[in-house]
């Protein structure tokens, strides 16, 4: 079945973290048009557990809207779908009607071994379709486009045969899925294996870019020598990235736009002055867009 | 995908997992980069949530201790969870399973106080016990009393929600008399249970009282009634 992916523009969000619950019970604060909760922290657990994350959840969702976005669906794993997850991650989704689901382009388990992280899949024309295939399972099952982001990386498979924006070109034409693009993880990326993140950015197909991840990372240095960004979404949006940004708002168009906050929690100003940031450009860039269109009408 | 890539990407990733949890670093022949960023966050983020959901084991053992339990954790006792906080229900089992049983207790506490926290918001209002005192004989046989959902007994303790998580020391026998609660047992039985163990009705009625003006005890049901 061919889910459609068409992925409204809500504005800008965050990512709602418990951190910042008491901000979110009345109303969202300024500068909050939809928030992202992380999937695993609002499924019931197989024992049926868990039950207060999903009550806090919709009573946020009575006021804003919510779209969910999954760690362990792990994608790109060589074992079968994991049918008590999906039973669980549909349920949740029919409980909160979130406005779009989301996970990442990566492997999380093996063998039923859970790793808790987000880990790299070779690039390689098999592993695509074998992803591609999955996905469009997984719509099927939920029935309803889901998007896929690009995950950050500190390794490469001697296997892989193409780059990076190559391989997610490919499975979001082989399964209609729409891309969530997190511009800070094409940015460490761009660092760590030595790319043109301007490039990646290009080769991406925009029309079925539904959303946008900013958030800050941290650099590690070693003792042999060199050094390595690490997403540790612990620190402010950098330069590089909030110029990476404008120029996608101006690439793709409109899209909705969130920052994740992790660690190292901030004072709400923090990430609210963010917001407003990311607000801005995206007028800007539609401004300049519309002015653009109209020149070359004219 | 055909048989031969679908071998080969779980060579793949079994060759990454071994790498992922050694135990020191090996050369990795088929990766280029940092491997060591991957392992370090796969313990560190299991260590860190484990830190948040135990936080008096980890007082009580130290951080260097309480690092090692982790370590052995993770690699003997590996994640078949999908989502790190319910990987911190297998901890207790397996502190247990080491015969450790005081610090195994100290863990069940923390535990519950977690499950507390997660546990729903009761469906039932709070009600006042008193009106237990009008109760004729047929009325009890009908009476069915429930805790508040989020209610652990665990070793002379009741910990349980009601605004933030509470932890409250029980007498001996008023743990039994919870426990004896815990599955919505009908009060027939429960003055059967009353009348074996010598509790004399009015320390029971004053038991009540104190434990539903705290929100342990949230309920009734009489004549089917939910009070």
């Amino acid at each position: 079945m061919t889910h459609q992916p068409f992925f409204s523009d809500l504005g800008v969000g965050v990512g709602l973290r418990p951190f910042y619950y008491n901000l979110f019970w009345q109303r969202p604060p300024q500068g909050v048009q939809w928030v992202e909760a992380v999937t695993e922290n609002y499924m019931l657990w197989e024992d049926g557990g868990n039950r207060r994350p999903l009550q806090n959840l919709l009573k946020i969702r009575s006021h804003v809207p919510v779209v969910l976005h999954g760690v362990s669906l792990s994608i790109g794993s060589s074992d079968p779908l994991d049918a008590s997850y999906l039973t669980r991650w549909k349920y949740l989704i029919d409980m909160v009607q979130p406005e779009w689901v989301s996970d990442h382009l990566s492997w999380s388990s093996l063998s039923g071994e859970y790793f808790h992280d987000l880990l790299p899949l070779p690039y390689s024309r098999d592993v695509a379709s074998h992803v591609a295939d999955k996905i469009s399972r997984i719509q099927d099952f939920i029935g309803r486009p889901m998007l896929i982001e690009n995950v950050s990386s500190y390794v490469e498979w001697n296997a892989g045969e193409m780059p990076e924006w190559e391989f997610i070109n490919q499975i979001v034409a082989k399964s209609g899925c729409g891309l969530l693009l997190d511009i800070n993880n094409v940015y460490v990326n761009s660092c760590n294996h030595s790319f043109d993140p301007f490039e990646y950015l290009r080769a991406l197909p925009r029309s079925s870019i539904g959303q946008i991840h900013l958030a800050g990372h941290s650099k590690r240095k070693f003792a042999k020598g060199g050094s390595f960004l690490i997403d540790t979404h612990d620190q402010p949006i950098c330069d590089e990235v909030w110029a990476l940004y404008r120029w996608a708002c101006g690439h793709i168009g409109q899209v909705s736009s969130m920052v994740e906050r992790d660690d190292n929690f901030p004072d709400w100003t923090e990430l609210q002055a963010e917001l407003f940031k990311m607000e801005q450009i995206k007028r800007e860039q539609a401004d300049k867009n519309v002015a653009s269109t109209v020149a070359a009408t004219i | 995908m055909n048989k031969q890539t679908k071998t080969s990407l779980r060579q793949w990733q079994q060759q990454f997992r071994t790498a992922l949890t050694a135990e020191k670093t090996s050369a990795t022949p088929f990766l280029r980069g940092r491997m060591g960023v991957y392992r370090d966050a796969f313990f560190g983020r299991i260590h860190d949530s484990l830190i948040e959901d135990f936080p008096n084991l980890h007082k009580r053992l130290g951080s260097a201790k309480f690092e090692k339990l982790c370590r052995q954790f993770v690699l003997q006792s590996p994640s078949q969870f999908s989502s790190l906080a319910e990987l911190s229900k297998a901890f207790v089992p397996f502190i247990y399973a080491k015969k450790w049983n005081n610090l195994a207790l100290v863990a069940e506490l923390d535990w519950y106080e977690c499950l507390a926290f997660l546990a729903p918001e009761p469906e039932v209002p709070l009600v006042d016990f008193k009106t237990l005192d009008e109760n004729d004989e047929m009325a009890l046989s009908r009476l069915v009393l429930a805790l508040h959902p989020s209610v652990h007994i665990a070793h002379h303790i009741l910990i349980w929600r009601c605004g933030s998580v509470k932890r409250e020391t029980l007498q001996a026998w008023e743990e039994k008399l919870l426990r004896q609660l815990q599955p919505g047992i009908s009060f027939l039985n429960f003055t059967d249970w009353l009348s074996k163990n010598k509790l004399k009705q009015n320390r029971v009625q004053s038991f009540f009282a104190k434990w539903s003006q705290l929100g342990a005890v949230i309920g009734f049901e009489r004549h089917g009634v939910l009070h």
